[in-house]
């Protein structure tokens, strides 16, 4: 059982770092030029000056119904999470509704079955949406539409609603929940939300750009940061290209990061991304507001980086990666529980989760001190050196042509089946230790601690569909009819698509629907499985 | 496998793909299999599409069946891909872009790996191109990566020979070899909303000028141009039309035409032949030691090498 | 509906290096897809990836098809969440082998060398 002497991008770990090597570029300049305290340019060492603010303490949810969903959002709040996340089942991330034929089997296990305003509303019932941060991993343009219309109904302005929805528009096809629908299409929705965001809910995060997903398909910290780049820098020209301001979009740009077990790396990299988005930003798109510059950096831990085998390790791992975040100013995180090689979290596996991110901060009390590792002969080392491994990368992939054509022409696709046999390759070779599956196993029939809660399955909630059925009958159909017309007819014009989608989701009309008709407006099927016909005519 | 043969002109789509499998495999069987198959083709309709990785040949080829499918006609499909040169093995996945079409009944779809054959195409495919045309397929559709030498190849076996490519490939275009230039029946330009699609169809349509090929015919067709995004189902219907067109010109048997399909078949024929003599020759020489017995004498100064291959030859006749 | 990849892609270019055609399917299938590709492909083995339970409700559909073929083809099912009671379960279906999270390169290449000898 070697110790890798490498972190997981490459870069050679010494034994001990001194004074006079590495960072000291950095250490001997002016103290502002490249790290700068917690909250000042470039925000290297904090995006805020916040000693012992801790961060939002929440844990992903999602499962079967919006109700059900609804009781873990109050349980996890009760047991003091301090936000929500969400996300839908497999059929609502791809934007498919509960009643397509491949929806069947997987109604509701892998997150919440969501497909129109009332799931919302159920979703959200009792919950204070002005008063905590609202986070979603569904998808973003529903989300936004139905927290919008939500505070509406209940007298709130939407301008005090907080939170955030992740955008994608590059990867999501490739390693993600595919979408299946035309790049410009995906890239114009998401451009829409996050104007439509600037302007009508300002506090909301409508551009959190989630490296999270497309890293668990092996990459390591640098590929994970220079991908995340390119990503928000081509929405970043693209929404310049529209004519808007830098400053009245950037400040609600965040980054939802991956976090693995390689401790050292995962700091230096959220450093190293505070600085160079905040150098990015200023010098390269102009932007004069310090809080375009003050990248808020958000996480959830690797699920890649657990093991099936003896669930209770993945506490602990998930204990590790919480201490390595505090030290790194992490500003929410969620933990991928230990049961979740399995399956989606337990009732259990949520509180271990939460548990463990509110011993970590009241009883070590880490962000007391914030950015501790400043100054470190290491750590400056490591940050800088990551730091110019991800911009050496994001040059290079902007240098083989338009992100545009890359990602339509499968370039991307090439570079994450790359890592994902390179990760594959890792873990067999036993070059990545991976403790109870590569070492230190324990017979299948020993390994019985959390088992229990671990395997739980649960049904998939097959009665979705027909419920969806007497709910589509409910409507008022010539309305809902208008309404996707206006969708389509928005699509095809150069219009934001927000308030069509608004008022569409508004009469009832479901997601399925509502993107089915988007896709037609882009000349391809309503339906790209094939089995969905449209329910308007041209 | 008269059983196997009567099953298979019926349409039979387990037969058609067991007798792909031997024909594959290089099994004994699939020989005879062939030759009794032989009469029963030449009907069906084979259209090549080639081009560089990433063209989007796959989405092409699903668009084209679905028109032929909107046209009633019963489509067979081949997709070709390379084989790992270092373990032999490979990854065939062109299927998924034309999944939707896995279950109508009158689409077939088989993946085939090159196996180390340079240039994609095998003998093996040819041969299940007349499986598919005994099966009573209305249209073939042979899909090949290419870059190159790999589009010559395919020209040899397909009436119809399609090229695709996608603007913004820039200098690729200025190195086309010229073997492409002879072969392509028909370009599309794929993913023609990108910003570069009318200089990449100007540059196509300039290069062609009457030549002659090399048995000194002119060329009679001149490879239209079409424009298409396949994503989106676009221009597939003009892609069509030409298609239709150079059915006809083929159906005219033009010298220049007929002196190509004649070219194909003495090379294909030229090749069973070599492949014939070249196993003749290993199971007398090579399979019992003679060879590694004659290259110890010769090593070790006992014989000489020109002697001994001239002995070799002389004892095949 | 399972788009976690990750699994699949390694697995099939693992079996690749080791000398075999793979017939990469994709997601979105259904056991009227596989089954009908398979037939298409004359594929010896059918080897099914899954990281979410959908399996257990397809697996049944998939191997009563399979067993009203003149000669079914086998099939392995390997995924990180199959449980000792999936397994069991998946075997008496008819299931030939499944490789659940930490089998070994070699022993799922055995595996399936031996069902396509058969």
């Amino acid at each position: 059982m070697t110790r890798t002497t490498r972190t997981r991008s490459g870069i050679n770990l010494k034994s001990n770092y001194r004074p006079d090597e590495g960072a000291s570029e950095t250490l001997k300049n002016d103290y502002q030029d490249n790290l700068g305290d917690p909250g000042s340019y470039p925000y290297t060492r904090g995006t805020r000056d916040n000693p012992g603010g801790g961060w939002i303490q929440r844990e992903l949810s999602g499962e079967g119904d919006a109700r059900r969903s609804n009781a873990q959002f109050k349980y996890l709040l009760e047991q003091g999470q301090s936000g929500v996340d969400i996300i839908g089942d497999s059929p609502t991330q791809s934007l498919m509704d509960p009643d397509h034929p491949l929806a069947k089997y997987v109604i509701g296990t892998q997150g919440v079955s969501l497909c129109c305003h009332d799931d919302y509303r159920e979703l959200f019932d009792e919950i204070p949406i002005d008063e905590i941060s609202i986070s979603s991993s569904g998808p973003p343009m529903f989300t936004v539409a139905s927290l919008y219309l939500l505070a509406k109904e209940r007298g709130i302005s939407p301008a005090s609603v907080r939170g955030s929805v992740l955008q994608f528009p590059f990867y999501a096809e490739y390693c993600g929940y595919a979408y299946k629908m035309p790049f410009e299409l995906h890239l114009r929705m998401t451009c829409d939300i996050i104007e439509f965001c600037s302007q009508e809910m300002p506090k909301f995060h409508g551009f959190l750009e989630d490296s999270y997903f497309f890293s668990e398909a092996g990459l390591n910290a640098v590929e994970e940061a220079a991908l995340a780049f390119v990503e928000i820098r081509h929405v970043v020209r693209t929404l310049l290209n529209r004519g808007l301001d830098i400053d009245s979009f950037a400040p609600r740009i965040a980054i939802l990061v991956n976090c693995s077990m390689d401790f050292y790396e995962e700091i230096a990299k959220i450093r190293a991304m505070r600085r160079i988005f905040a150098r990015m930003i200023k010098e390269e798109f102009g932007a004069k507001d310090p809080r375009s510059m003050a990248v808020v950096i958000a996480c959830h831990t690797s699920g890649l980086s657990l093991t099936t085998e003896q669930p209770a390790n993945n506490i602990v791992r998930g204990a590790v990666q919480t201490v390595a975040l505090g030290l790194a100013g992490i500003q929410a995180l969620e933990i991928s529980t230990f049961d979740e090689g399995f399956r989606t979290p337990s009732k259990e596996a949520h509180l271990v989760g939460l548990r463990t991110q509110q011993i970590v901060d009241l009883e070590a009390n880490i962000t007391r001190v914030q950015d501790p590792f400043g100054g470190s002969w290491f750590m400056e080392s490591l940050t800088d050196q990551v730091e110019e491994k991800v911009l050496a990368m994001i040059t290079d992939i902007e240098s083989r042509g338009d992100p545009a054509d890359l990602v339509t022409g499968g370039y991307f696709k090439q570079f994450f089946q790359g890592a994902m046999s390179r990760y594959h390759q890792n873990v067999s070779s036993g070059e990545v230790t991976k403790v109870g599956l590569n070492v230190l196993q324990v017979p299948e029939d020993e390994d019985t601690l959390l088992r229990d809660v671990s395997e739980a399955k649960f049904e998939p909630l097959l009665e979705r569909a027909e419920q969806l059925g007497v709910f589509k009958a409910s409507r008022d159909q010539s309305a809902v009819r208008e309404s996707l017309l206006a969708v389509f007819k928005v699509t095809s014009s150069d219009e934001n698509i927000m308030e069509a989608v608004i008022s569409a989701v508004e009469t009832g009309a479901t997601m399925g629907e509502i993107v089915g008709v988007m896709r037609e407006a882009s000349g391809t099927p309503y339906d790209p499985y094939g089995h969905l016909t449209s329910p308007i005519e041209g | 496998m008269n059983a196997l043969l009567e099953k298979l002109t019926s349409g039979d789509v387990r037969s058609a793909a067991r007798l792909i499998r031997m024909i594959d495999d290089n099994q004994p069987a699939a020989w005879d299999a062939l030759k009794q198959l032989f009469p029963h083709t030449r009907r069906a309709r084979v259209i090549g599409v080639t081009g560089p990785p990433g063209a989007g040949k796959s989405t092409l080829t699903s668009c084209l069946i679905e028109s032929a499918r909107q046209r009633s006609m019963s489509v067979g499909v081949l997709a070709v891909d390379p084989s790992s040169p270092m373990s032999g093995g490979a990854i065939l996945g062109d299927r998924i872009r034309m999944n939707r079409h896995t279950l109508d009944e009158e689409v077939f779809i088989r993946s085939l790996a090159s196996r180390g054959h340079f240039g994609g195409i095998t003998p093996a495919t040819r041969g299940a191109i007349r499986v598919l045309d005994a099966m009573g397929k209305d249209v073939i559709i042979v899909e090949t990566v290419g870059v190159g030498q790999d589009e010559v190849d395919i020209a040899r076996l397909a009436d119809t020979t399609v090229i695709v490519w996608v603007p913004g490939l820039g200098d690729d275009i200025q190195a086309m070899k010229a073997g492409i230039l002879e072969v392509a029946d028909i370009f599309v330009v794929n993913k023609a909303e990108h910003p570069d699609t009318e200089a990449t169809s100007n540059y196509l349509r300039s290069v062609f000028k009457q030549e002659k090929n090399t048995s000194g015919i002119p060329r009679d067709w001149m490879p239209p141009v079409v424009e298409t995004v396949a994503t989106k189902s676009k221009g597939i219907d003009d892609l069509w039309d030409v298609l239709d067109r150079h059915r006809e010109y083929t159906a005219g048997a033009s010298d220049y035409f007929v002196s190509r399909k004649r070219k194909a078949c003495r090379v294909e024929l030229e090749n069973f032949v070599h492949q014939g003599l070249s196993e003749k020759f290993s199971t007398r020489f090579a399979a019992n030691g003679l060879l590694d017995e004659q290259a110890a004498l010769i090593t070790s100064g006992e014989a000489d090498i020109y002697a001994v291959a001239e002995r070799l030859l002389a004892e095949i006749r | 509906m399972d788009q976690h990849e990750v699994a699949a892609v390694g697995i099939a270019k693992m079996l690749r290096d080791n000398g075999m055609e793979v017939i990469y399917a994709g997601c979105f299938n259904t056991p009227e897809t596989i089954l009908q590709a398979a037939i298409e492909e004359d594929v010896d083995v059918i080897g099914i990836s899954s990281h979410s339970w959908e399996y257990l409700y397809y697996m049944p559909e998939l191997m009563e098809m399979l067993q009203k073929e003149a000669s079914p083809i086998p099939v392995v099912v390997g995924g990180s969440v199959i449980t000792a009671k999936d397994k069991a379960a998946l075997g008496e279906i008819g299931v030939a082998a499944v490789f659940g999270s930490g089998t070994s390169d070699a022993k799922i290449i055995g595996s399936i060398q031996k069902l396509a000898d058969r």
